[in-house]
């Protein structure tokens, strides 16, 4: 069972990445800047991507 | 977005997870046979296909379209950042790259040391475990465009493949390039969960160029990859590189 939650969400800190991305988008959206959250979100993911990298 | 999006999607990353169950399974093989290795793969098989069928039925209960696509992108979301990073720390040097000799010697040596149900079971395991991320790739790919058949298609000419190519060299399979598909797949997997959990909170118009984006996604999610695990490696090759003239 374990085993199924780590590959269906990965450890803690890949789900709380995840969790700040979509609460990024979302306050974003509700802010009204629903034009740029396709730029924002992107450059937010590759920085934590490089940054899981190295953990 | 296209059939043909989804089916390299599903297959590349099919691809990596049957070449890791394969190999598994050969361990195995020589400790109980063939044929009891492969009905062990094979009763995992079944039981992922019936998760898959069952899983497209529930998640079609009660839940409306975008809720279902934000659902969807968040799961394609956790599990493509994490191939992603894994694949960039692997280019970068700072995590080894997956050895299918060594995976198959680890597998042969803890066989040596149980029984035959045991041995069952390691298959069992091993195969079902692997399905896994085949089953959620299948069930997120295929479900938004209605595009089942396409991403479990992938999934099965996947496995049609490495068994074949298995059983022609009767080894593991360590030319496939697993680094090389899990970056590409990772980039794609990120692009859907990005597009799909933007498209769902903030409607089509987040995103101005439609299913273009997807294909601006890729190449800056790859690209990017690619820059940063350079940038990583130089680093790490510098530190290295420190610690050793601080030693002598």
């Amino acid at each position: 069972m374990k085993a199924f939650f780590k590959t269906l969400f990965g450890d803690w800190v890949n789900l709380g990445f995840v969790t700040v991305v979509i609460a990024v988008e979302m306050g974003l959206i509700k802010a009204g800047y629903a034009d740029h959250v396709g730029e924002v979100t992107p450059l937010l993911i590759l920085a934590g991507v490089g940054w899981l990298a190295t953990r | 977005m296209s059939d043909w999006g989804i089916f390299l999607a599903t297959f590349l990353a099919a691809t990596v997870e049957w070449v890791e169950a394969f190999t598994i399974v050969l361990a195995v093989s020589l400790t109980i046979g063939w044929a009891r290795s492969a009905g062990a793969a094979l009763t995992a098989l079944l039981v992922l296909a019936v998760m898959t069928v069952a899983t497209g039925g529930v998640l079609h209960l009660g839940l409306e379209m975008h809720w279902l696509q934000f659902a969807i992108g968040v799961f394609l979301l956790l599990f493509g950042v994490r191939w992603l990073a894994k694949a960039v720390a692997r280019q970068a040097g700072l995590k080894a790259l997956h050895d299918e000799e060594e995976e198959f010697e680890e597998t042969r040596l803890e066989l040596e040391k149980g029984d035959r149900h045991a041995a069952w079971l390691i298959a069992f395991k091993g195969v079902l475990l692997e399905g896994l991320e085949v089953w959620l790739i299948v069930v997120a790919l295929g479900m938004k465009a209605h595009h089942s058949a396409t991403a479990a298609g992938a999934a099965l000419v996947a496995l049609l493949a490495v068994t074949l190519g298995g059983l022609l060299v009767r080894a593991p399979l360590r030319r496939v390039p697993e680094n090389a598909i899990k970056f590409v797949v990772g980039a794609m997997i990120v692009t859907f969960g990005t597009f799909w959990t933007i498209e769902a909170l903030g409607g089509s118009a987040a995103w101005p160029l439609g299913d273009l984006s997807l294909l601006a996604l890729v190449a800056f999610y790859l690209l990017g990859g690619l820059a940063i695990a350079a940038v990583l490696r130089r680093r790490h090759v510098q530190e290295s590189l420190r610690s050793q003239e601080e030693l002598s």
